[in-house]
């Protein structure tokens, strides 16, 4: 005895194509308004489908994946690309960086640190560096000449001329 | 390396072709595409995509597929696969579009038959369970489309639409009442 389960179980492959009834089934559902009414759903449904299926176009739909998919791989490469040359950058920016044990006038620099560039200084003995410390060390003006002349001692003549170049 | 054409004929499995085309044969999503494209436009077309949209739809939920083909394991079939990307995507629109469910089926959507009477009760019948898909909750619609229209088994659904195979019976079940109620 079929019942109404089995039935509608199968109503889905049957409607598609895929199975038929057997004698059995198919006197069940002639005699069954629930499983009509079950199978008019289903059918219509399927109908519907196909209805729908007519609108896609495989081909254009394929030709467009496909062409989205070459792209895909076409960014993805240059990426690829495009990451190994930052990395490579960065690799040469951190090789050129690098502490190095070779003398060079950047690595002498750098790693001796701050110093005068006045190599002469080093050849002087200890009381050659006092006397120019002490030059440094002495105020503005009394390193003046000691010849120069008082104005008190000046002629008449080169009084006035100072005097002609003081006012221009 | 490249598969030869030979290698990728129709009768190859899903999970071949899948392998195929990691392996960078690119006439096996060809033949993946050929195989699956009626279904999920199918599919999305019942399902509330609008007819304007089905072509689109059906190319992006192929490229989602492809892009994402690595996140596929064979656990589930190809077409369970495929079809929860394109319920992904529906759902995705149908948010963009702030709650449109269905569109107006057109005309030329509906069957033609030879006989006119046929042809109307035929168009009536499409329209009302247009509309009533329409009126049914996502899951319910889904997982009745994922049966009566592509023949899936509860498991394939259940796959499909991340539900259990007892879960989508009982959502087939209410969808067709509903829809008997309707048509009736």
């Amino acid at each position: 005895m079929t019942d109404c389960e089995s039935v509608t179980d199968r109503i889905p492959v049957v409607a598609l194509g895929r199975d038929a009834w057997t004698a059995e089934e198919a006197a069940h559902l002639a005699s069954c308004p629930a499983c009509q009414a079950e199978w008019k759903v289903v059918e219509t449904a399927r109908r519907l489908g196909d209805s729908a299926a007519r609108r896609v176009d495989p081909d254009r739909v394929n030709s467009i994946v496909i062409a989205r998919l070459r792209a895909d791989r076409r960014w993805r490469r240059a990426a690829w690309i495009g990451a190994v040359a930052v990395a490579a950058a960065m690799a040469l920016v951190v090789w050129t960086g690098r502490p190095t044990h070779q003398a060079g006038p950047i690595a002498t620099r750098g790693a001796v640190g701050f110093h005068l560039p006045l190599a002469e200084l080093d050849r002087l003995d200890s009381g050659q560096l006092e006397r120019i410390l002490e030059d440094l060390e002495a105020p503005l003006g009394a390193q003046a000449a000691p010849e120069a002349p008082e104005l008190g001692d000046l002629k008449d003549s080169e009084l006035e001329r100072v005097l002609r170049t003081l006012e221009g | 390396m490249r598969v030869p054409a030979a290698n990728a004929p129709a009768s190859t499995s899903d999970p071949a072709l899948v392998d195929a085309y990691r392996a960078g044969d690119e006439r096996a999503a060809t033949e993946l595409v050929t195989r699956h494209a009626l279904a999920v436009g199918r599919f999305l077309s019942a399902a509330g995509a609008g007819t304007s949209d089905l072509d689109d739809l059906v190319q992006e939920t192929f490229i989602r597929a492809f892009r994402a083909l690595d996140g596929w394991r064979g656990e589930a079939a190809f077409r369970s696969w495929i079809m929860a990307i394109a319920s992904n995507l529906l759902k995705d629109q149908f948010r963009r579009a702030r709650g449109r469910r269905m569109v107006a089926l057109e005309d030329a959507d509906l069957a033609a038959h030879d006989d006119p009477a046929a042809t109307l009760d035929a168009t009536e019948a499409e329209r009302r369970l247009q509309q009533g898909l329409g009126s049914l909750p996502r899951l319910q619609r889904e997982v009745f489309l994922l049966r009566a229209q592509q023949g899936m088994d509860y498991q394939d659904i259940a796959d499909s639409l991340a539900t259990t195979p007892g879960a989508a019976r009982v959502h087939y079940h209410h969808a067709v009442k509903r829809l008997k109620e309707l048509m009736s």
